[in-house]
């Protein structure tokens, strides 16, 4: 009688009780409120653009490529914005050194979003290092809403990305949380060119063999001089949010008793004396580890005229690969990664060197 | 805090949830404390004039009261009948004047706020004319949320307790609610005292139905307003904006879709507005039934914005045709054209010529509506006119005027009517809406139907098709009801997988084809600034 | 009420007012039926319904149209 009941609207009175039917009625509420957002979470990613193949679409592959990773198999974290995933590639440092690590970035992230990333990444792995992007903690403004949707978009739902999407220094208005939440309130009007790419990666994650590493074979030149390390600037200070954030994340990585490393890229239009003096300052206050690639310009062999794909804001493929030359070996000097190359549980990243190359060769 | 924003069901959630939570006493101050900041959310500090609004009408309607009681006393005492008829007639005479004065004042301040620029800029025009010297300057002022709606409800108040419908209430609070219910004021439906006052203010036990049904009237106000009406409206205002580059066949099809839009928008605020109210047990007023199954244009203005109607008959109709003047009138035309059908037609006659012009001044403050309300004036004049010799006619030609054929031709009429009417409320002026009328006879370009060049305005096809979906939807769904059936009752009855899928695919109906977000801009409610 | 029962069939005779509950809320009498038969009625029987009398439940019957007549003869 009662699964009768759980199929009719009109109760009889005489089957069922007052208070049955309250619950009855309750419960079915909550079912159908369940069902609701269980269908809206399985539609939302529907909608949500798959560029993740496409030229300029390697964000969400770098997003969801992190999550297709095995648990608790990468060694280190990069974390941080384009900088990161544009000058180190792990793959390199798996040939040379046989330790594994990820480039968890996005475009232009801020210090916060970078926090709550190393959070939804500790999620999932045991690093032995992380190592996050220096420059992003002279900056007080929030990402640009086309910057959120890039990391927001493709992280799926959790209480980490609802706590980053809610934080208050996000400046996030209501319809813009709901749309970072469920895509599917922003991205609803793409129904009509839906094709069998949205389908098929809907619900499953791309692997992106790169390692989050964002390979560019343009080369425009640095034309300046190698003396932009005497430049102050004295707008460049760490700004009271930053630092808060700062803060967090060494609390974060303490907690989690993994080291972090604070870690500047060259370029030349980027850093200065003035935010390299206030970061030192900061890094041994708290003491955290700080590497400075700018020192070592030299040692490491860049060439201005062929290693920047940008006339100095970031590295191309041959400036990357002396950049993670020199990151490789420090980590492996410092934190003593293991290497896994004659490891069997490690054949995907076998695989993924081969792509890799062959993608470098073209 | 738009109706079709997440802000506005949040909000509504929240407020029915404290509404059953409170005590039975307090649940109306619930909706009175919901009302105004939802009015204070929208329009700051012009709350004043919402907040004068009430209190004047709350004064004047206890003022009113107190003229009769007197008198009352009065004739209590005396027992002379010539007397009490001058002590009777004294206090309406007094309650004339109070009535008038409040009225007057909250007309005032309509009429001050949304009809000065328009008066001034004719009254210059005027001046200029006749090379008068001066020149008024324009103003700028903000309306405030709802005046037009809430100033007719706060008026027809303290008219029914002049006229003795019932009495003042003691209660400023069920005043200040019945004016500023916050589902109501941004569109009506313009609710009566007598209705409404008392619904918002005896607490309404949780039933489960009322939730249910609510909802399900809400969702389907959406569906009409974003996957519709919106729909509709991306290519109607790229015609209307541009009227000039298209002609014949794509100017017909933006002002039936135009029609379509306002309709489905309309209508669709007054489910939310009225499934709402209803979430909390509360029962509004009817605003639209199925208008365009309507066989004359009276019969359209009856089933189109009804409230709007029914307040302009029982203020300004009935009044006027009871007035001296047209008895005057009435009894002049009986001794010219004795008891002939045209004695009736004249006082009715000049009593709608008011009415008409109310209902196109109230739509703006522009020539162009009060052309749109006098349009249907004329046409109604003209039909009235022509009864006896249509009656005549159809007669002679032994037309079967119940058969369904007869009544399909009529609907179409009355539709082609109203379409015209449409396009002259859509368009910019009154020369816009001229020449488009004109550009419709040039029937170049009736090749874009086949082409389907004409499904590429303001569009891509696939939008075509859902709006072509959602249209059938909407019509079959008024042919149900026309016929009879409840649609609500009849969905309860079927089984859960049925009634599920169905709720899930308005739902996802809505999300995924509604226009909102940053993809399309969402048009307000048409009807909203009004 | 046999008066006002002839009054009313001789301005709308095809509407049946016998027995009938529902002349407004049908809308078998529509605003301006109610308008010549207010004021054949304020000749009639020389009274003065005024506006504030017109709602549908004056109007629904003749027999509340009789009510309202005796009301204001008073």
């Amino acid at each position: 009688m009662r699964q009768v009941t759980l199929f009719m609207d009109n109760f009889s009175e005489k089957t069922v009780g007052g208070e049955m039917k309250k619950l009855v009625i309750v419960m079915r509420a909550l079912i159908f409120f369940m069902v609701g957002i269980l269908l809206f979470l399985f539609l939302s990613p529907l909608f949500v653009p798959k560029t993740g193949n496409s030229k300029k679409g390697f964000y969400r592959a770098i997003i969801q490529g992190f999550y297709d990773e095995p648990e608790n198999s990468l060694d280190a974290i990069f974390i941080g914005e384009s900088s990161i995933y544009k000058s180190i590639s792990p793959i390199e440092m798996w040939k040379e050194h046989g330790f594994t690590s990820y480039d968890f970035a996005s475009p232009g992230q801020k210090i916060w979003d970078s926090y709550y990333c190393m959070k939804e990444a500790l999620k999932y792995q045991k690093p032995k290092v992380i190592i996050l992007n220096a420059d992003q903690a002279f900056d007080a403004k929030p990402l640009s809403k086309f910057f959120k949707s890039h990391l927001y978009d493709n992280m799926p739902l959790s209480m980490n990305k609802i706590e980053a999407v809610m934080d208050p220094v996000q400046k996030n208005t209501t319809e813009e949380i709901a749309s970072y939440l469920f895509p599917i309130f922003k991205y609803h009007s793409r129904w009509s060119e839906l094709d069998e790419e949205d389908f098929k990666m809907a619900n499953e994650n791309y692997h992106y063999a790169k390692k989050g590493y964002v390979l560019i074979k343009k080369k425009k030149a640095y034309k300046g001089n190698n003396n932009y390390l005497q430049k102050e600037d004295k707008n460049n200070k760490i700004t009271p949010e930053s630092e808060e954030y700062l803060l967090k994340i060494k609390e974060l990585c303490q907690e989690n008793g993994i080291p972090l490393l604070l870690l500047e890229m060259p370029a030349p239009k980027v850093w200065n004396k003035t935010k390299q003096q206030e970061m030192t300052k900061w890094a041994v206050k708290n003491n955290v580890a700080f590497l400075d690639l700018n020192k070592v310009v030299s040692e490491m062999g860049i060439d201005w005229k062929t290693d920047t794909s940008d006339k100095g804001i970031h590295m191309n493929i041959y400036g990357a690969k002396k950049v993670t030359k020199y990151v490789g070996n420090y980590l492996k000097e410092n934190y003593s990664l293991p290497d896994h190359r004659n490891n069997p549980n490690y054949q995907q990243w076998k695989q993924d060197q081969e792509e890799y190359e062959k993608a470098c060769n073209i | 805090m738009s109706i079709n924003s997440l802000y506005f069901v949040a909000f509504v959630a929240i407020v029915c949830i404290l509404y059953y939570i409170f005590p039975k006493k307090a649940k109306w101050v619930v909706l009175l404390i919901a009302s105004y900041i939802y009015y204070f959310l929208a329009s700051n500090k012009l709350i004043v004039f919402l907040l004068f609004t009430t209190v004047s009408i709350y004064l004047t309607a206890l003022l009113l009261g107190r003229i009769d009681n007197k008198a009352k006393d009065k004739c209590k005492e005396i027992e002379e009948k010539e007397l009490k008829k001058k002590i009777k007639h004294r206090a309406k005479t007094k309650k004339k004047w109070v009535v008038f004065l409040a009225v007057l004042i909250n007309f005032g301040f309509l009429a001050c706020l949304k009809y000065f620029n328009f008066i001034a800029g004719n009254l210059n025009g005027l001046f200029a004319l006749c090379h008068f010297q001066i020149e008024i300057p324009f103003q700028k002022f903000i309306l405030p949320l709802g005046i037009s709606y809430y100033t007719l409800q706060a008026v027809s108040y303290v008219i029914d307790v002049y006229r003795g419908k019932y009495e003042p209430d003691k209660n400023i609070g069920r005043v200040a609610l019945f004016v500023s219910f916050f589902p109501q004021i941004v569109e009506g439906p313009i609710g009566r005292y007598e209705h409404l006052a008392h619904q918002l203010y005896v607490p309404h036990k949780f039933q489960y139905k009322n939730l249910k049904f609510g909802i399900q009237l809400m969702l389907w106000g959406y569906f009409k307003k974003m996957v519709i009406a919106d729909r509709a409206g991306l290519f109607v205002n790229e015609v209307f904006a541009h009227y000039a580059n298209y002609t014949g066949i794509t100017i017909i099809f933006a002002i039936i879709l135009y029609t379509v839009q306002i309709y489905a928008e309309f209508s669709g605020c007054m489910d939310i507005v009225r499934g709402t109210a209803q979430m909390m047990g509360i029962e509004m007023a009817e605003n639209f039934k199925r208008p365009f199954f309507s066989t004359s244009v009276q019969e359209f203005w009856r089933r189109w914005h009804i409230t709007l109607g029914a307040w302009l008959k029982d203020y300004i109709f009935y009044p006027i045709s009871f007035s001296k003047f047209t008895m005057h009138l009435t009894n002049g035309a009986k001794k010219i054209f004795k008891n002939t059908y045209l004695s009736k037609l004249i006082p009715a006659a000049f009593a709608l010529f008011f009415v008409w012009l109310g209902n196109g001044i109230w739509h703006g403050a522009s020539w162009k509506y009060i052309f749109y309300g006098l349009y249907y004036y004329i046409i109604m004049m003209i039909g009235m006119l022509l009864e006896p010799l249509s009656n005549k006619i159809l007669n002679l030609l032994r037309v079967n005027t119940k058969a369904f054929s007869y009544r399909l031709w009529q609907m179409f009429r009355t539709t082609i009517i109203v379409f015209i009417g449409m396009m002259i409320f859509r368009s910019h002026r009154l020369l816009d809406a001229w020449k488009m009328f004109c550009s419709i006879f040039t029937w170049q370009g009736i090749g874009s139907l086949f082409d389907g060049s004409l499904f590429n305005i303001g569009y891509i096809p696939h939008d075509f098709i859902v709006l072509i979906v959602g249209i059938i939807l909407m019509f079959v769904v008024g042919l149900l009801q026309e016929k009879g059936y409840h649609i609500r009752e009849t969905i309860a009855k079927q089984n859960l997988p049925f009634r599920w899928l169905l709720y899930y695919a308005i739902l996802f109906a809505i999300i995924i084809f509604g226009v909102y977000g940053p993809g399309y801009a969402a048009s307000d409610f048409i009807y909203g600034q009004f | 009420m046999e008066e006002l029962l002839k009054l009313l069939k001789k301005i709308k005779p095809e509407v049946n007012f016998e027995g009938n509950e529902h002349l407004i809320d049908n809308e078998e009498l529509d605003s301006f039926d109610i308008v010549s038969i207010v004021s054949a009625i304020n000749d009639e029987f020389d009274i003065e319904i005024g506006a504030g009398d017109i709602v549908p439940e004056n109007f629904n019957s003749v027999q509340a149209m009789y009510e309202l007549i005796q009301k204001l003869e008073d």
